[in-house]
C-alpha cells in the first residue's frame, strides 16, 4: 500500500513536472493596453503601421477613431510609394475598414503584380513580394490569371533552406489558393523542426514575435485551407508553449507586434484542433486565511473570455512541506462562468504554501479538445490572520546581580504605566511566546524585534528577539555594551514590540512602555548637523625618492648606456657608411636639421616645456620635417631607380 | 662543441658575404639598441628601480626603437619584396622617423 502511495506520488511529482500548462491570459488591462498601442499606430505616416493598427482594433473589436481621415492618409500615401509591400498594407487597411469613400488609386501596381506573375525568371522574385501582390489582387476582388502556374512558381521557389519568415509568407500564400496548396504539406513538419524551446515552456522561432506568429498562423490557416484534419502537424504541448510564449510578450509596444500577438492568440484561441485553456488564481497565491477558506480559480481560453463548455475540476494532490494533506476535493461552480470554487475546509488548516495540481475535464462533450488542462499547478499561500503575543514580560536587571531579574507583566495591546529607568550597569529583558490564534502552539516568525524609539530625536534602534529550544523569544541586551549603537544618546525612549512574517496578514507593532536610558556622559556629542560637516582633507603624499647610488656608480652606467653608441659608430665605420653619397641640397640639409630640432625639441620638453608649447612647435617642425623629407626622399627614390 | 663553432663560423661568413650593406647598417643599429636596453636592464637589476618612470620609458623606448628598426628591417629587405611590393625603402624610413617620433614624445612626457 506504502508502495503505490509513493508511486502515486511520484507519478504526481512527474506530471507536475513534465506537464505543460498556461498560466496567464490576456487580461483587459493587457487588451487596454495594446489598444492604446494600435490606436497610436492610427496617428503613423508608415502606411504598415496604419494596416497594423486597424487590422488589430478590428480583432480586438474596438471601434476605429477618425475613420475618413485614416482613408484620406491612405489615398495620400498609396500615391507617394508604389511598393508592393505599401500598396499591400494600404488596400488591406482599406478592404478592412470597409466604409472609405473615394479610391486608392493602384493600377499601375496591379498591371506590376501581373507581369510578375508571367516572369519566366523568378530568381529576383521575393517570396514576400508573391504573397504581397497576390493579396493585393484579393483585396480588389481580383484574381491571378493562372492559380496553377502560381503554383508551379511557389513550387519552385519554396526550397528547403528558405528563411522561415519566406516559409511563413509561402504558407500564407497557398492558404489563399486553397487545397491545391496540399503539396507543402510535408514542409510544414520541417519547418516547425526550426522552432526554438526555451525552458521547456516557450516556442518561438527566430525572428521574434511577428515571425512566429505569422509562421503559427500559417499553418492553421493552410490546415483550414488543405484540410489537415488529424495531422495537424502542432502537437498540443507545442500549442501550449506557442501560447505560453506569445502571452510573455503581451506587453510588446508597436502596432505591428500587437496586430500579431492579437491574431496569433486569437488563432490559437478559436480553431477546429484544440481550445488552449488557462487556470489562474483570482486573487494573488490564493490569498486564504483562518477567516477566508475559499480558493476562487479562473478558467479561461487565452484572450480571457469563458469556455464554451463547462468543466469539472478536482485536485489531483495537494502539498504543504512535501506532506499530502487534500486529495479529491472537487472544485463548485459560481455565478461568474470562468470562476471555480474550493473550500479549504481541513479542520487544523495550517499556514504556509500550499502546492495543488489540479485537473479541469469538461463535462459535456466538446467538438475542439481543451488542451493544458491537465495537472495545472497552482501555489497557494494560507498565512495567519493573527497570532497571539502571550507571557509578555519585560524589565530591567542589575548586570552584577546573579538573583532573577523582577519583571513586570503585561497583556497584549496595553502599555505600562510606569516608566522604566535603566544605566549602562543594567540589562533589559524581555521575554515573550508567539502562540497561533487556532491551535495554540508556539510558533517562529520571520521578524521578531524590539525598538527604542529616542522620543525627543526621533533616533531608532532595533534589536533582534532571540528565540530558545521551547520557542519562546527573549531579548536580554546588556545597555553597557550597547551604548553606542544607542550613541551614549541618555533620554526618554519608548519600546515596540515588531512581529512580522510571510504568512502573517496583519504586522503587529505594540508599543508597550516608556524607558529612561542613562548612559555615562562622554566627549563624543552626538547630532544631526555632525554628518553633514565636510571631512576632513587628505592631502596627497608623493612617494619619497630613495636614496640614490654613488656618483660614481650613476657615471658608471651612463659611460656603459652610451658605449653602444661607440660600437655603432665603430661598427658603421668598419661597414664603410656612405657618407660621401649625402647629397648636399636644400632638402636634404633641412630635413637632417629639423630632424635634429625636433629631437633638440623633446629635449626642451623633458626639461622645461610643457605639452601644449611642444605639440605647437611639433607641429611647426613636423611640417618641415615632411615636406624636406618628402622631397629628399623622392629624390633618393628616383636616384636609385635610375 | 667544435661544429658549433664550425656553424657559427659558417653562419657569419654567409651574413658576411651574402648580406647587403644596408641591411648591416640597420643590424649594427639593432645591436646598439639592444646593448642599450641590456645595459639599462643591467642597472635596474643592480642598483635599483628607482626613479621607475625614468627606468620604464628608458627601457620602452630601446625595446620599441629595436622594434621600429626590425620593421624597417624587413621592409628594406629585398628578399621581402613579395610582402611589401607597394612600399619602398625609402617610405618604409619615412615611417620610421614618424614613428620615432611620435613614440619620442610619449617616452619624454613619461621619462619625468
Amino acid at each position: 500500500m506504502k508502495i503505490v502511495f509513493l508511486l502515486s506520488v511520484l507519478i504526481g511529482s512527474l506530471c507536475l513536472s513534465t506537464s505543460i500548462t498556461v498560466d496567464t491570459y490576456l487580461t483587459d488591462r493587457d487588451k487596454a493596453q495594446l489598444k492604446n498601442v494600435l490606436v497610436a499606430g492610427l496617428e503613423s505616416e508608415n502606411v504598415s503601421n496604419i494596416f497594423y493598427a486597424v487590422a488589430g482594433l478590428k480583432l480586438l473589436d474596438q471601434s476605429i477613431p477618425n475613420v475618413q481621415g485614416i482613408c484620406n492618409k491612405l489615398v495620400k500615401l498609396v500615391s507617394k510609394s508604389k511598393s508592393l509591400d505599401s500598396v499591400y498594407f494600404s488596400t488591406s487597411a482599406w478592404k478592412l475598414i470597409g466604409v472609405c469613400s473615394g479610391t486608392l488609386v493602384v493600377d499601375e501596381s496591379v498591371q506590376d503584380v501581373y507581369a510578375m506573375l508571367e516572369k519566366k525568371d523568378i530568381r529576383d522574385v521575393h517570396m514576400s513580394d508573391l504573397y504581397f501582390g497576390v493579396s493585393v489582387l484579393n483585396n480588389l476582388n481580383l484574381k491571378p490569371k493562372d492559380i496553377s502556374k502560381l503554383i508551379n512558381i511557389i513550387k519552385r521557389k519554396m526550397k528547403s533552406d528558405d528563411s522561415i519568415a519566406d516559409f511563413g509568407y509561402s504558407i500564407h500564400l497557398l492558404s489563399s489558393l486553397g487545397p491545391d496548396g496540399r503539396f507543402a504539406f510535408n514542409r510544414l513538419s520541417d519547418a516547425l523542426m526550426q522552432v526554438d524551446q526555451v525552458d521547456r515552456k516557450y516556442l518561438q522561432f527566430e525572428g521574434g514575435l511577428s515571425i512566429t506568429a505569422l509562421v503559427l498562423t500559417g499553418v492553421y490557416k493552410f490546415c483550414d485551407a488543405v484540410v489537415c484534419n488529424t495531422s495537424f502537424p502542432i502537437h498540443n504541448d507545442q500549442a501550449l508553449m506557442f501560447s505560453n510564449y506569445l502571452l510573455s510578450r503581451k506587453s510588446v509596444q508597436t502596432p505591428k507586434g500587437a496586430y500579431f500577438l492579437v491574431y496569433a492568440l486569437k488563432t490559437l484561441t478559436i480553431n477546429q484542433y484544440h481550445t488552449p485553456i488557462c487556470a489562474t488564481l483570482v486573487k494573488p497565491m490564493g490569498d486564504l486565511d483562518d477567516v477566508q477558506r475559499t480558493l476562487s480559480v479562473r478558467f479561461t481560453n487565452l484572450l480571457g473570455e469563458p469556455l464554451i463548455a463547462p468543466l469539472s475540476v478536482g485536485v489531483e494532490s495537494a502539498l504543504l512541506n512535501n506532506k499530502v494533506v487534500m486529495s479529491k476535493n472537487r472544485f463548485k461552480t459560481t455565478a461568474d462562468k470562468t470562476v471555480y470554487e474550493l473550500e479549504f475546509n481541513e479542520p487544523d488548516l495550517s499556514t504556509g504554501i500550499y502546492s495543488l495540481v489540479i485537473t479541469a475535464t469538461p463535462i459535456d462533450n466538446v467538438k475542439t479538445p481543451i488542451i493544458g488542462n491537465n495537472a495545472i499547478p497552482l501555489e497557494v499561500k494560507v498565512s495567519a490572520s493573527k497570532v497571539n503575543v502571550v507571557d509578555f514580560k519585560v524589565g530591567t536587571t542589575d548586570n552584577d546581580q546573579q538573583t532573577g531579574a523582577t519583571l513586570q507583566i503585561l497583556k497584549y495591546g496595553e502599555k505600562l504605566t510606569t516608566q522604566l529607568k535603566a544605566d549602562h550597569m543594567q540589562r533589559i529583558i524581555v521575554r515573550f511566546t508567539i502562540k497561533d490564534h487556532n491551535n495554540n502552539k508556539n510558533v517562529q516568525v520571520h521578524q521578531a524585534f524590539v525598538r527604542f524609539t529616542n522620543k525627543r530625536s526621533g533616533a531608532q534602534n532595533v534589536f533582534v528577539a532571540e528565540l530558545d529550544s521551547q520557542n519562546n523569544y527573549k531579548l536580554d541586551m546588556d545597555l553597557g555594551v550597547k551604548a553606542t549603537s544607542f550613541k551614549h544618546a541618555s533620554d526618554l525612549y519608548s519600546m515596540d514590540l515588531i512581529i512580522g512574517d510571510f504568512l502573517l496578514k496583519k504586522t503587529i507593532v505594540w508599543q508597550f512602555c516608556d524607558i529612561k536610558l542613562k548612559f555615562p556622559e562622554t566627549a563624543f556629542v552626538p547630532s544631526v548637523q555632525f554628518f553633514y560637516k565636510p571631512k576632513k582633507l587628505i592631502s596627497h603624499t608623493f612617494r619619497e625618492p630613495e636614496t640614490r647610488p654613488h656618483q660614481f656608480v650613476s657615471l658608471l652606467f651612463t659611460a656603459l648606456s652610451l658605449l653602444p653608441l661607440l660600437i655603432l659608430f665603430v661598427l658603421w665605420a668598419r661597414l664603410g657608411v656612405n657618407i660621401k653619397n649625402f647629397p648636399f641640397n636644400l632638402s636634404a640639409i633641412g630635413f637632417h636639421l629639423s630632424l635634429a630640432s625636433i629631437f633638440a625639441l623633446f629635449g626642451m620638453f623633458w626639461v622645461y616645456l610643457d605639452m601644449f608649447k611642444t605639440l605647437k612647435y611639433l607641429s611647426l617642425l613636423g611640417l618641415l620635417t615632411f615636406l624636406f623629407g618628402n622631397r629628399l626622399l623622392s629624390y633618393i627614390a628616383r636616384r636609385r631607380s635610375k | 662543441m667544435a661544429k658549433i663553432v664550425e656553424i657559427v663560423e659558417k653562419f657569419y661568413d654567409d651574413y658576411v658575404k651574402t648580406t647587403s650593406r644596408k641591411l648591416k647598417i640597420i643590424d649594427a643599429y639593432l645591436l646598439y639598441i639592444m646593448l642599450t636596453g641590456i645595459v639599462q636592464f643591467a642597472y635596474c637589476c643592480l642598483v635599483g628601480t628607482f626613479p621607475f618612470n625614468s627606468f620604464l620609458s628608458g627601457f620602452i623606448s630601446s625595446v620599441s626603437s629595436f622594434i621600429l628598426g626590425v620593421c624597417l628591417r624587413l621592409q628594406a629587405n629585398p628578399q621581402n619584396k613579395a610582402q611589401f611590393s607597394d612600399i619602398s625603402p625609402e617610405r618604409g624610413f619615412a615611417d620610421f622617423i614618424f614613428a620615432h617620433i611620435v613614440l619620442h614624445l610619449t617616452i619624454v612626457n613619461f621619462i619625468g
